[in-house]
């Protein structure tokens, strides 16, 4: 009976089956717990965190080198994130400084870009240099209708000499601060009206509505000084 | 619809006109009411023809606010003038009627103005106030 074992063989066996089991349960209840313990400190940040990989168990020695790896992917995937978004903050903390910068810069330009001159007594100058836009064009009229009341003004200059873009828009612009500034009780003319633009006036159809427009800014001043009833006469 | 004043009620809106000399001076204050504003453009043409007054002087700096009807009641009021030989110059126009008037694209081609009282008497007596 060769191929028949002894019951104490069988008993034997068993126990040992048993006793592997038992092993392999032992080891299977730390390796869980451990693998537990090992994603619960992942998920609070720590990747510096290892599973151990030298189980006796074959199955949880490599369970413990797969975790490992996959923390060492997601350290490096997550490391890549942070610096992009620290970069993209410095990034907006730049842009946010410069529109800030822009906004000081177009501050700056609004205030020099109207600036309205007595020129003489009741006589006031609009020098009025680049693109005038809607919103310029309603502080230009603002000031000037205000300085106006002020200055007990009776003739005003605008000087568009330093305007190089004339289209439809500006000049209505133009024609209303004019027509406002007639109400008051002030006579207003253009001077400086450069050659193209004139031509452009012309081409594109702008309707100046009768305003008097004079070659340049000493016509002007001198309009005014003799409308104001000097007379102007040179020595001799 | 507008309605006709009684004799009453025209009599106690009636807005004073002054004549100084051969100027009517008209100060009106606070914002004009519609018949108030014809009333007052059948006054003034009514007085030019009874006084021959060469001038009419419109004292709007106690007005805060216009609307269209008014602005265009002022202009026949400087239209009627000048056709019957006399000029009408508004004074004292605040900026935000101004800007109010001109935005509303309204046109004011027979109106003159001018910044004060003192300055419509001067640019009535001299005749080299226009270019």
């Amino acid at each position: 009976m060769a191929h028949n074992k002894s019951v104490e063989e069988l008993e034997h066996e068993l126990e040992v089956s048993r006793k592997e089991f038992d092993e392999f349960m032992m080891e299977a209840t730390l390796s869980v717990a451990e693998f537990f313990d090992v994603l619960k400190r992942l998920t609070q940040g720590d990747f510096e965190v290892r599973a151990k990989e030298n189980s006796s168990q074959e199955l949880f020695a490599n369970f413990g080198k797969v975790i490992n790896e996959t923390i060492v992917k997601l350290a490096f995937e997550t490391r890549q994130l942070e610096e992009a978004r620290s970069r993209s903050e410095v990034h907006a903390r730049d842009l946010e400084a410069t529109l800030r910068k822009v906004r000081a810069q177009q501050d700056a330009i609004a205030q020099l870009s109207t600036p309205i001159i007595q020129v003489w007594d009741r006589i006031l100058c609009l020098p009025i240099v680049g693109i005038v836009d809607s919103k310029r064009a309603g502080e230009m009229m603002d000031t000037l209708l205000n300085r106006i009341i002020e200055t007990d003004c009776r003739f005003v200059i605008v000087d568009i000499t330093g305007v190089d873009v004339f289209d439809t828009q500006t000049a209505d612009h133009f024609v209303k601060m004019i027509r406002a500034a007639s109400l008051l009780g002030v006579q207003c003319m253009i001077t400086g009206i450069k050659p193209q633009i004139a031509q452009t006036m012309t081409t594109i159809g702008v309707n100046l509505g009768g305003i008097v427009t004079l070659r340049n800014l000493e016509a002007g001043l001198l309009a005014a000084i003799k409308g104001l009833g000097y007379r102007v006469a040179k020595d001799a | 619809m507008r309605r006709e004043l009684t004799e009453s009620e025209g009599e106690a809106w009636r807005i004073p006109i002054i004549r100084l000399r051969d100027v009517l001076i008209v100060s009106i204050q606070g914002s004009l009411q519609d018949t108030q504003a014809q009333r007052l453009h059948e006054d003034i043409l009514a007085q030019i023809g009874a006084t021959n007054a060469s001038g009419v002087v419109l004292d709007i700096s106690a007005v805060p606010i216009m609307d269209s009807y008014i602005a265009r009641i002022l202009n026949n009021i400087a239209r009627n003038a000048k056709l019957m030989g006399s000029r009408a110059v508004v004074v004292g126009m605040q900026p935000a009627i101004a800007i109010t008037l001109v935005t509303m694209g309204l046109e004011f081609e027979d109106l003159e103005t001018a910044l004060n009282l003192e300055r419509a008497i001067e640019q009535l007596g001299s005749d080299h106030g226009r270019l």
